[in-house]
């Protein structure tokens, strides 16, 4: 603003924004420590949990107060060992020297302004809102030199992405309670915390020991995520098409994504391009004769790369997402709703596609919203981390 | 070996007496029954005619009839080698050839660039492609006679016919202002246009004979590169030629192939730049005629060398240099052509990387006058040498520390761990290769090279000032660059790389971040050259490449449509640099990246099908968007040359104009703003 002009005459304000909600409350966070309580069991009252949620959020909630965001500092942690590489960071399991509380830090380098960057901290101060069972909670974040550190829980069966490495794929119901806490997780992404998860694929799917699966390394800092977009290419996309395409984001495309992480989660491949009759035949070991794609088709034309057989260029992979037939299940191996349930996910047009309520209505859904399944979930993640070697 | 003989000995004899020796010598090593054919060589007289005179037929010399085609020579043949056709005479062909040495290689170089062969005793032309009469050697440059004359008795002799000049106390010559030949008047007729050619030219020929015929394993058509069919610069492609020093083990069939395959082409990214064939830099004397003369390019073994094939120019001395050295050099000649020739029989020896003769590699080696280990050796500077202080920068492919060496030096270390470690130091000689030769104001000196067994720099001049990344996207908003300041960076931005162009050297990695400006008015450009995926392919990440920031925004669509998982390298072209430059025209322009708040996927999609990042920041005249937009061209036939960008660049306006209003005004335009 050009200091000609008079400031304000007539008085107005605006609602405050989320980053001067995040500085008072940081302001006021010692006083406000029974109120925020309230708050948060109010949260909790409102997602309708059931009882062992209830109680472990509120642990959760205990161990968070402990920490205050002056203890996280580079010096108070010790680094216990790396969990993976993501887009732009590398992730630690690191150990806060004075509380003893295990955590993951995910590192991320980034040379911008300082301006930038207290913008991106306060951003990620919303995280500390977000308090469901459904998303992986946040100690807090600070800077050091040029590097951006992000305190998350730490979740031991890590992300499905590396569970899919160990174990090949997964099975039908284990699938469909992932996709229960994912729906139920981008639901409340988008109804409280009122972002969009805009990265939503098996990597940023975290699962423990307790049979928990949460969501991680959601677009909620809009700053950081422009920061980190130029100094990488990915070389697998879970993009809608009309994203790629340059239409706006929408929680459709995040439906989109959702969709696609559920093929590769059943079928322990990424599914572009299309995944062959025989591959399957190959997968599920079942005579060729016998997979029936979902979509009627005959056969899927094998793509014949057209640089080199070995891998498609990042273009291509692209080209035929946008161009190509969506990706589908065999008929036969799933059960009906399961195919069902995937494919209104991978509707082309975005219109066609489910949206979150449609996905929560659906039956496929609704069997796997029992939370109890005597353990087995968890079971598998243990098994997972054992043939990790532990983690 | 060595005769012993007074300088003053006519050449002729000595080469008769070589090459009767080198006949022996070859005959009994490779024992072949061929050698007998050329036990008669022909007289310098002959051999000079044959250099300098078109023959299209065999009726050259009567007398040396009796070298005729040998069977082995069919062998060369069936190779099948095109020489160059008539149209590239004129195109600077030649590289070094390949000295009279062992390999197999480099006899097939030497046929093949030489464009046209003479029919000189080898019965069948070779088939050029043009089906013209085969010629070996074709030497054109004429004498620049003078006629003297002398009242005394002197011992010249004329250089044709080997007879004293003249007759009691007249002499009465012509003498070649250039080469300095003394020739009877009734001589120089018969001279024909071989200023320059020396004896050891033609001593090297007669080897050459030698050793065609007697040559049995070919080794392979290790030299079979496609010669560029139309090589200009505005056609554009630049080629990569895989040459056999960047290839290792050139023998293997996928290193030849016939002429006019392009899959052949852009097999070896390593070499940052695109070899050429360019001329040799030899100064002479005196200027070349129009017609542009083939100038065969022989390789003598220096005297120094003992066993490698050294290389060093031929084109030494203009004739008169006929005494001592040359026995010197003959002699060493000799040995070191027995022992080359045990070497040749053994069988094709590729593993000289140094010394492979490969015509279409600009090669240290061809610098004048150096064994290729010198020319190194020249370049390096040891570690010990350098003072290092801090640390400037870091980027994605390595850090920039600043240095004392005789001034203040930025050396910025490679990172070679992408490659396993024996190999590091022959990939990053590769890479450092061309640098040497790259000399322009607007370009950050190359000092040279400094290593040892982990790190690997490379040391230029320290560039003063900021970099433009950091002026135009870090700086506060107040220094905004003026249209004046932006279109002078833009120029020399412009004119260094046109000047790279012409060097066949790709940039590839034209950012903002390599350019710096130094008081606000002079550019200096860095780090040519050593972009490469395969650098990039380390650290391994899953999933993603890890590339320097707003790299994606800087590729061409060609290229962008090339990035894959396996990161094969990219086939950086002359046009590819024009779209880079398009992208710092936008920033300069903009103060801002293209395609700002786009996922990479999308950016990837989007550039690959020819979408154009949207330009509504830019807000520009009309001849300003409009050079934005030729850069960026998805074709890269269609987008200019820089010397074209320069031109249009040049006609921006430099200041704003001044205008008065269009209401009448009291006060001019001028006394107002």
């Amino acid at each position: 603003m050009s200091s000609g002009k008079r400031r304000n005459p007539l008085g107005l304000s605006l609602p405050p924004t989320v980053s001067e909600q995040a500085e008072r409350e940081d302001a006021k966070e010692e006083e406000d420590v029974v109120p925020a309580r309230i708050t948060i069991d109010e949260q909790l009252m409102r997602l309708g949990l059931t009882e062992p949620q209830k109680q472990r959020m509120e642990e959760w909630v205990a161990v968070k107060e402990g920490i205050a965001e002056s203890d996280l500092s580079e010096d108070f942690f010790e680094t216990l060992g790396e969990l993976g590489h993501g887009n732009g960071g590398v992730v630690n399991k690191v150990r806060h020297k004075q509380r003893g509380i295990i955590m993951a830090r995910k590192l991320v380098h980034l040379e911008v302004k300082p301006s930038v960057r207290t913008q991106i901290l306060k951003e990620l101060a919303v995280l500390h809102k977000c308090n469901s069972p459904f998303i992986v909670g946040f100690y807090g974040a600070f800077v050091d030199n040029n590097d951006i550190s992000i305190c998350m829980e730490y979740m031991n069966g890590l992300s499905l992405d590396i569970v899919l490495q160990r174990m090949g794929r997964l099975q039908e119901n284990f699938v469909g309670r992932v996709s229960v806490a994912v729906v139920r997780g981008l639901t409340y992404l988008k109804d409280e915390i009122k972002i969009l998860h805009r990265d939503v694929k098996p990597s940023n799917m975290l699962v423990n020991t307790a049979g928990e699966i949460k969501l991680c390394d959601f677009g909620v800092s809009g700053v950081l995520v422009d920061s980190m977009a130029n100094s990488f290419v990915g070389t697998r996309s879970y993009m809608a098409p009309e994203r790629l395409t340059g239409s706006q984001y929408s929680i459709l495309s995040d439906i989109w994504s959702f969709g696609l992480s559920l093929i590769e989660l059943l079928v322990g491949k990424y599914p572009v391009p299309a995944i062959t009759k025989k591959e399957f035949a190959n997968i599920f070991q079942v005579p060729e004769g016998e997979i029936v794609l979902a979509d009627e088709r005959s056969e899927v034309p094998t793509y014949q790369s057209s640089t080199s057989p070995a891998s498609m260029a990042i273009f291509e992979m692209l080209d035929y997402i946008v161009n190509g037939p969506a990706p589908t299940l065999p008929r036969n191996i799933f059960t009906d709703e399961c195919v069902d349930f995937v494919s209104k996910c991978l509707k082309k047009v975005p219109v066609e596609r489910a949206n979150l309520k449609t996905l929560a209505a659906h039956p496929f859904f609704q069997r796997y919203t029992q939370f109890d399944d005597n353990g087995e979930f968890a079971a598998f993640v243990a098994k997972t981390v054992q043939i990790g070697g532990g983690n | 070996m060595h005769t012993g003989e007074a300088p003053t000995t006519s050449t002729s004899l000595n080469i008769h007496t070589r090459c009767k020796e080198l006949t022996k010598k070859a005959g009994s090593s490779s024992g072949h029954a061929s050698c007998d054919s050329l036990n008669s060589v022909p007289s310098f007289e002959t051999l000079v005619r044959i250099c300098t005179t078109e023959i299209p037929q065999l009726e050259v010399e009567e007398e040396d009839n009796r070298i005729k085609r040998l069977p082995s020579h069919e062998s060369v043949e069936k190779l099948g080698f095109d020489s160059v056709p008539m149209e590239r005479r004129n195109m600077q062909t030649l590289s070094p050839a390949s000295p009279v040495v062992a390999k197999s290689a480099p006899t097939l170089n030497m046929h093949r660039q030489i464009p046209h062969s003479s029919s000189m005793q080898f019965g069948n032309p070779r088939s050029p492609r043009a089906n013209a009469p085969g010629r070996l050697f074709h030497h054109a440059i004429p004498h620049v006679w003078q006629r003297r004359s002398t009242w005394r008795i002197s011992d010249n002799t004329c250089s044709l016919c080997r007879r004293p000049l003249g007759s009691g106390f007249l002499h009465s010559y012509e003498k070649c202002r250039s080469c300095r030949w003394k020739v009877h008047t009734h001589c120089k007729p018969r001279v024909g246009d071989s200023c320059g050619l020396t004896a050891e030219h033609l001593r090297a020929v007669l080897e050459e004979m030698i050793l065609q015929n007697n040559q049995d394993s070919w080794g392979g058509p290790q030299s079979a590169l496609p010669l560029p069919l139309s090589r200009s610069l505005h056609s554009g492609s630049a080629f990569e030629y895989p040459d056999t020093n960047t290839m290792g083990d050139s023998s293997s069939s996928t290193n030849s192939s016939a002429p006019s395959t392009p899959a052949m082409l852009n097999l070896n990214q390593n070499s940052p730049y695109v070899s050429t064939v360019p001329s040799r830099t030899v100064d002479r004397k005196f200027t070349f005629p129009d017609s542009v003369p083939e100038v065969p390019d022989i390789i003598l073994p220096e005297p120094s060398d003992d066993r490698t094939a050294a290389s060093s120019t031929a084109e030494s001395g203009y004739g008169q240099t006929l005494g001592p050295s040359s026995h010197q050099s003959e002699s060493t000649l000799v040995e070191s052509f027995g022992s080359q020739l045990e070497m040749s029989a053994t069988g094709s020896e590729s593993s000289r990387l140094e010394h492979t003769w490969d015509r279409n590699k600009w090669n240290m080696s061809t610098i004048r006058g150096h064994s290729a280990s010198q020319a190194w050796h020249d370049i390096s500077i040891a570690l010990s040498e350098i003072e290092f202080q801090n640390l400037i920068g870091k980027g994605r492919f390595g850090e920039v520390r600043r240095g004392s060496y005789y001034g203040e030096v930025a050396v910025k270390f490679l990172n070679m761990n992408h490659i396993e470690e024996k190999k590091r130091l022959e990939e990053f000689k590769k890479e450092v290769a061309s640098l040497k030769s790259v000399r322009h104001d607007s370009i950050a000196m190359f000092m040279g090279c400094c290593y040892d067994q982990n790190s690997f720099g490379i040391v230029t001049g320290l560039c003063k000032g900021q970099s433009l990344y950091n002026i135009l996207h870090n700086g506060t908003s107040k220094e905004r660059l003026d249209l004046f300041n932006t279109v002078q960076y833009a120029l020399q931005i412009c004119q260094a790389v046109a000047y790279l162009h012409t060097k066949k050297i790709i940039y590839r990695d034209l950012r903002s971040k390599n350019i710096f400006i130094e008081n606000k008015s002079r550019v200096q450009i860095t780090d040519i050259g050593l972009s490469s995926m395969h650098r990039m392919s380390y650290p391994p990440r899953k999933y993603v490449i890890s590339t320097p920031t707003y790299w994606i925004t800087y590729l061409a669509p060609e290229l962008i449509q090339q990035i894959a998982s396996d990161y094969r390298e990219l086939a950086y072209t002359e046009q590819t640099d024009v779209f880079s430059f398009g992208t710092i025209w936008y920033e300069l322009m903009t103060h801002s990246f293209p395609w700002r708040n786009t996922h990479p996927d999308e950016i990837v999609w989007r550039v690959g099908n020819g979408f154009k990042s949207p330009t509504t920041r830019m807000i520009a005249a009309l001849d300003v968007k409009d050079i934005l937009l030729r850069c960026w061209r998805f074709n890269p036939e269609d987008r200019p040359s820089f010397m074209e960008l320069q031109t249009q660049i040049g006609a921006l306006p430099r200041k704003r104009l001044e205008r008065s209003p269009s209401y009448p005004a009291l006060r001019s335009y001028e006394s107002v703003f």
